[in-house]
């Protein structure tokens, strides 16, 4: 599989998926590496079941799609595959649950249409340098290495790994001093009950129970139900302290000690909840995730950096090519969110600037790596924004390869 | 201080201020008895820790089989169940 490519879009996530497909859409050969087998990133292999950022903020008047193109495109039909007709009003907030299963349907069905999209699976890339007025990278699987040129590249990780596998520790922003919390999801089936409001809460107090009296992990505090679009079936999502300030989603053996703790949490939550409660007495032990949800880790610094202050203030950019309108959901530890919301039920908007440097020409950067402090990447961190900015950066990384040519 | 006098403490004041106090929720406005606190953020999380501080402020034990949504509701329907829990059942 060595060889040119107009564009390579490097990550097969919301944003990466949006990324390949708008490229190969606008008439570029586009080759998609995704280091698992799923495309969804979060969504599919994180099992992170709503769809976040893909309606208008203003929840006073009928539900709308926030960016048309492949948000709504994935967004319908999401829809259609779960038998919604309406996006659950959660809050302030419309919210869409998705499923993981479906969501990676739906990714597989979409770019299997595009003829001039091909996607690699299993494959993580080693080596990234300019060469000429393109880029050049080295990508390994299976023991095998290949050399992959393209005349642009789209870096949709959500780690950046970009900036550092080129030796450009500069192109990206300082860390924040306490990065949000990691995630733990899983899938629980056979589970009766009404999945309301009021099971979800017993639930809670159930837990703090069993914490008290040592039959659970202290950290299952960090637990929350929600139920699937599909009967029977509900997600865990166990929010993790991570060990407090020296959580790094990019040192391995952290990561592999955060899994070990989700896979802990939820495994004693099964055994205590089919022990003691009786709408969990025929559930299976959980299906856990491929990896826990990340909600930050590194970004670029772009030609801008977006702001909370501009999100607050919905604020507008002549260059902007995507609309963010989830609340600032910030989740610096695991007892809950901290929200900041817009002035406005209004949406602001995403710059151009902020999916490119203009010392890296041909380099574009979109989703969870984009070019946004750390307030306002816990807005456009969600899977509806991050497929808008996925899909302008493909855009913009097809036009690129277009004047290339 | 026995549970039934530790439950005579709890007021709709003293639960907003416990609430405040540790971030419970964040409402964008100053939260009132009446206020709905699931419009104010208050999910199964929050409730988790508030019952854990609950207990732990007012020495009381709350009955995590009996929670429901209209007891968390607001702090004006909150304090009447966490003060009817160990009411006598009738005027002693």
């Amino acid at each position: 599989m060595s060889g040119s490519w107009d564009v390579i879009v490097a990550g097969g996530g919301s944003a990466g998926t949006a990324a390949a497909l708008a490229a190969a859409r606008a008439g570029a050969r586009t080759l998609l590496l995704e280091r698992h087998s799923l495309l969804g990133g979060m969504g599919a292999q994180a099992l992170v079941h709503t769809f976040c950022g893909l309606f208008h903020p203003d929840v006073s008047r009928p539900w709308a799609w926030l960016n048309a193109g492949v948000p709504a495109e994935i967004g319908a039909r999401m829809m259609e595959v779960t038998g919604q007709t309406a996006p659950d009003l959660m809050g302030k907030v419309y919210v869409l649950r998705q499923h993981p299963s479906l969501f990676a349907g739906i990714a597989d069905e979409l770019c299997s249409t595009e003829p001039l999209l091909t996607r690699l699976s299993g494959v993580e890339w080693t080596a990234l340098r300019r060469v000429g007025g393109g880029w050049e990278l080295e990508a390994a699987g299976k023991g095998a290495r290949q050399v992959l040129a393209a005349r642009a590249l789209v870096d949709c990780t959500g780690d950046a790994s970009g900036a550092r596998l080129a030796g450009c520790p500069g192109w990206l922003l300082p860390r924040a001093a306490r990065l949000y919390r990691p995630a733990y999801v899983c899938a629980f089936h056979h589970v009766s009950g009404g999945q309301d409001d009021t099971w979800r809460l017993n639930l809670g107090g159930r837990i703090v129970r069993a914490v008290q009296e040592g039959r659970l992990p202290a950290a299952a505090l960090g637990a929350g139900f929600r139920a699937s679009p599909f009967k029977g079936e509900v997600f865990l999502t166990v929010d993790l302290e991570a060990g407090q300030d020296e959580w790094d989603p990019l040192d391995p053996a952290k990561r592999a000690g955060v899994e070990a703790e989700g896979r802990t949490v939820a495994l004693a939550l099964w055994r205590e909840l089919r022990a003691a409660h009786p709408d969990f007495a025929q559930c299976p032990p959980p299906v856990l995730p491929a990896q826990a949800g990340i909600r930050e880790s590194d970004c670029y610094a772009g030609d801008h950096v977006l702001t909370g202050d501009e999100l607050a203030a919905c604020a507008r950019f002549d260059d902007e090519v995507a609309l963010a309108g989830w609340p600032m959901e910030k989740r610096e530890n695991a007892r809950g969110p901290k929200f900041r919301f817009f002035e406005r039920a209004e949406p602001a908007g995403i710059p151009a600037r902020c999916l490119r440097r203009s010392d890296a020409p041909g380099l574009f950067f979109a989703g969870r790596c984009l070019s946004a402090d750390h307030e306002a990447l816990a807005s456009v961190r969600v899977m509806g924004t991050c497929m808008a900015t996925g899909e302008a950066a493909g855009r913009m990384a097809a036009e690129h390869a277009c004047l290339q040519r | 201080m026995s549970e039934a006098e530790n439950a005579t403490r709890i007021s709709v004041p003293a639960l907003i201020r416990l609430m405040r106090e540790e971030g419970v929720i964040e409402p964008e406005n100053p939260l009132t008895g009446q206020c709905d606190l699931f419009a104010c953020g208050m999910d199964s999380l929050a409730m988790m820790r508030l019952m854990i501080l609950i207990e732990r402020d007012f020495g009381i034990r709350i009955p995590a089989e009996q929670v429901t949504r209209d007891r968390f509701a607001s702090a004006d329907a909150l304090a009447e169940w966490l003060g009817s829990l160990h009411r006598p059942p009738f005027p002693v």
